[in-house]
């Protein structure tokens, strides 16, 4: 066994144990940040994939913006847990995810797709940074404006909806 | 090298992961992180089949989802909020209506 793949094994181990935390844990903020691990985890899966890029946008986008915005509403929407308990399934919970883990893993076995071996070098050994910049603004320009329109369309949307919320709640005080 | 193989199963086990917490959980926010969960284990699959990919098809999709789901986190929030201040719960077992009473 390689380092490389200690260093695999050690991020999945941890990554997967932090989305348990989220699955049995009953205080929200606890999952919040479990989720956060989550995100860290699958930037290190990232970058052991060879796509920095990818791993930064990760870093930024997961666990900068959308963490602190579940962490607002978490904590906007927070309640004391006594008077809202919520029933554990515990069985119900380990039950759906061996029961869905295994028809997967059966699917995967059925099929047998003939994976590459990949034994390769990355494509490029610096990172992909320069590459998937170059692309975005010449082949995939289309995608790139069409992620741009959509984020302007959300960001008019999401404030249009909370802004006339809080009109109509000051008009009725 | 890391086959692909592991990061498949990982995927696999991490989207079954958040299948569970969605279809279990009450609260409406543990089902936006479930959602999350499931588009995390897409892209680990997208990254890891595109690895050696000249053109980088793999990874920029890869992007576009990231981006979609922080849209779709952005407004499922802004309507979490609009629920809360209407209705005062996020349970999803008393959130029948959208409309006011």
């Amino acid at each position: 066994m390689t380092l490389i793949q200690l260093v695999f094994f050690f991020f999945s181990i941890q990554l997967l144990s932090s989305a348990l935390v989220i699955l049995f844990t009953r205080n929200v903020v606890y999952a919040a940040i479990a989720l956060m691990s989550t995100l860290l985890g699958v930037a290190a899966l990232f970058v052991i994939a060879g796509s920095d890029l990818l791993a930064v946008v990760q870093l930024v986008v997961y666990v900068g913006g959308v963490l602190i915005l579940l962490l607002f509403g978490v904590l906007y929407t927070y309640r004391d847990p006594e008077t809202y308990f919520e029933k554990k399934h515990v069985l119900l919970s380990i039950g759906t995810v061996v029961v869905i883990a295994v028809a997967l893993l059966f699917l995967l076995r059925e099929l047998a797709f003939d994976f590459p071996t990949l034994h390769t070098t990355p494509y490029d050994k610096n990172g992909i940074t320069k590459a998937a910049g170059f692309l975005w603004i010449t082949d995939k320009i289309v995608v790139f404006e069409i992620v741009a329109v959509l984020l302007l369309v959300v960001l008019v949307g999401a404030g249009w909806i909370a802004g006339k919320v809080l009109e109509q709640n000051k008009k009725a005080s | 090298m890391i086959p692909i193989d592991y990061y498949i199963i990982v995927s696999i086990l991490l989207f079954s992961i958040g299948t569970a917490i969605v279809f279990t959980r009450r609260n409406i926010l543990y089902v936006l992180m479930g959602i999350e969960l499931i588009f995390n284990a897409a892209n680990i699959n997208l990254v890891a089949f595109g690895q050696f990919e000249p053109y980088l098809n793999g990874q920029l999709f890869s992007m576009l989802v990231i981006t979609v789901a922080a849209a779709e986190s952005v407004v499922a929030l802004a309507i979490i909020i609009v629920l809360f201040k209407k209705l005062n719960t996020v349970d999803l077992s008393e959130i029948k209506n959208l409309k006011e009473k």
